[in-house]
């Protein structure tokens, strides 16, 4: 077993990264609900004219919310960091899920930023005409909800992970894993919303908007749990829990055979 | 659910946990939560049907029944091989459980086919997600449906590894068969549902 510093013995680092999971959302929620008011998001049909003088009326609380939830969505890579410590400790020496995990969850701020952006522009110089900003607003919203294909991966890569591993007590709960499965399902209708501009598929609607987000705060808050359980069970029998199995499960699971 | 002789064969951890389910415990939050969604979604249609029943109503006379009847049958009867494989494998049949499986999954393929067809006609006939809210649905639900059934025969090829070692699995690698049969059955299931919903109700 390799020598660990204090960080790792008493874990803060590691906590530290998964709270960072808990402040991405909270943030984010003042920023992009509470500050800049998008949830619930707006109604795709509204007329250039209202989208127009929703920027209008709100400029600075649109910029000043956006800055608020960039600096959120950074806040997300610390957390995916702490879960693929717990991933490599799964794996061992080759750890391809783990890199998986880690570089399509590295890629939240990038896919979420250019949106927040487009937002920005619009509240940059709300006197242009109703018709650009109605585009810059369509450029914001249609990927906002949209974007799910990395996450829906990333999800599925810590699935695969969960319930390969080979421990008589793994690290993650194997429900863990079949809960990443379920919620990786979850976000795939949302893509759709290029197609529709009213009913459950669009930006607003309840198959896209609703059943995304509210999976994917399930999905933050149960790993945040299953993780910070992790590192405690490390940190408490650092050589129960080894990063090489010490008790493997001589019996096939799913993924183990 | 499992046969004494797998309980023989499992190790410590799978002596404290009570085999009352069959499969994992865990597989069981994924299949009721996807029930669950499902369930939201065939609330939804209903609420939207309600709203305009005369549309709805002649949307569904385009959809033909004798094909929807076929897919009900051919997913039927590949639960049934999924059954009998679940059967033979308890027994260690490491000969007949593997035929099953490849006969659920032809059925699969079958169903795959026949819904490919139906879409390319759908299509072809000027009938698309966008022309009305009883298609949307219609494409909604059957895609994701179709998105399970395709999935489903990744499962029964992960089915179809295991049988092969029916004599020698032990009650974990019985519990992932019966995972698998029961994610299958899912997969039936809702196609149950779904049928009914969109092709027979008036």
């Amino acid at each position: 077993m390799p020598v660990e510093g204090g960080a790792v013995r008493n874990g803060w680092s590691q906590r530290l990264c998964v709270w960072s999971g808990a402040l991405f959302a909270l943030l984010f929620f003042i920023g992009f609900g509470v500050i800049a008011r998008y949830i619930p998001p707006p109604d795709p049909q509204r007329s250039a004219a209202d989208v127009a003088a929703f920027y209008r009326d709100n400029a600075n609380s649109i910029r000043t919310g956006m800055l608020v939830s960039m600096y959120a969505l950074v806040l997300y890579v610390p957390f995916v960091a702490a879960i693929s410590v717990q991933l490599k400790r799964i794996e061992g020496t080759h750890t391809p899920l783990t890199y998986t995990q880690l570089g399509i969850g590295c890629t939240l701020p990038v896919a979420f930023f250019p949106p927040l952006y487009f937002f920005q522009v619009a509240a940059y110089r709300p006197e242009r005409s109703d018709d650009s900003i109605m585009m810059l607003n369509d450029m914001g919203w249609l990927p906002f909800t949209g974007i799910i294909y990395a996450i829906f991966i990333q999800n599925l890569a810590i699935g695969f992970a969960v319930l390969a591993d080979r421990r008589a007590n793994p690290i993650y709960p194997r429900w863990y894993g079949y809960f990443c499965f379920w919620t990786a399902l979850l976000y795939c209708p949302a893509g759709f919303d290029v197609f529709v501009k009213d009913g459950p598929l669009a930006w607003d609607g309840l198959f896209s908007w609703w059943l995304s987000l509210v999976s994917f705060f399930a999905w933050l808050v149960v790993t945040i749990m299953v993780t910070l359980h992790a590192i405690a069970a490390h940190v408490a029998a650092p050589d129960d829990c080894a990063d090489t199995p010490v008790a493997v499960r001589e019996t096939a699971g799913l993924f183990i055979t | 659910m499992t046969s004494t002789k797998d309980n023989a064969a499992c190790g410590p951890q799978t002596d404290r946990r009570e085999r009352s389910l069959p499969a994992e415990a865990g597989l069981w939050l994924f299949i009721f939560g996807d029930l669950v969604v499902f369930t939201l979604l065939f609330l939804v249609y209903l609420a939207y049907r309600t709203d305009e029943p005369e549309l709805f109503a002649s949307s569904q006379q385009t959809l033909s029944i004798n094909v929807g009847a076929v897919n009900t049958l051919v997913l039927l009867c590949s639960s049934l091989f999924v059954v009998g494989a679940v059967r033979a494998t308890r027994a260690g049949n490491r000969q007949l459980a593997p035929c099953l499986v490849l006969a659920a999954m032809a059925c699969g393929f079958v169903f795959v086919s026949v819904k490919v067809f139906e879409y390319h006609d759908k299509l072809e006939t000027d009938h698309t997600p966008a022309s009305n809210y009883f298609y949307f649905f219609y494409f909604f639900m059957t895609g994701l449906h179709l998105v399970h059934v395709v999935i489903g025969l990744g499962v029964l090829t992960f089915l179809w590894r295991l049988t092969r070692r029916a004599d020698e699995l032990t009650s974990l690698g019985m519990s992932s068969v019966e995972g698998s049969a029961s994610f299958w059955h899912l997969v039936d299931l809702l196609w149950i549902v779904i049928f009914p919903l969109l092709y027979l109700v008036q």
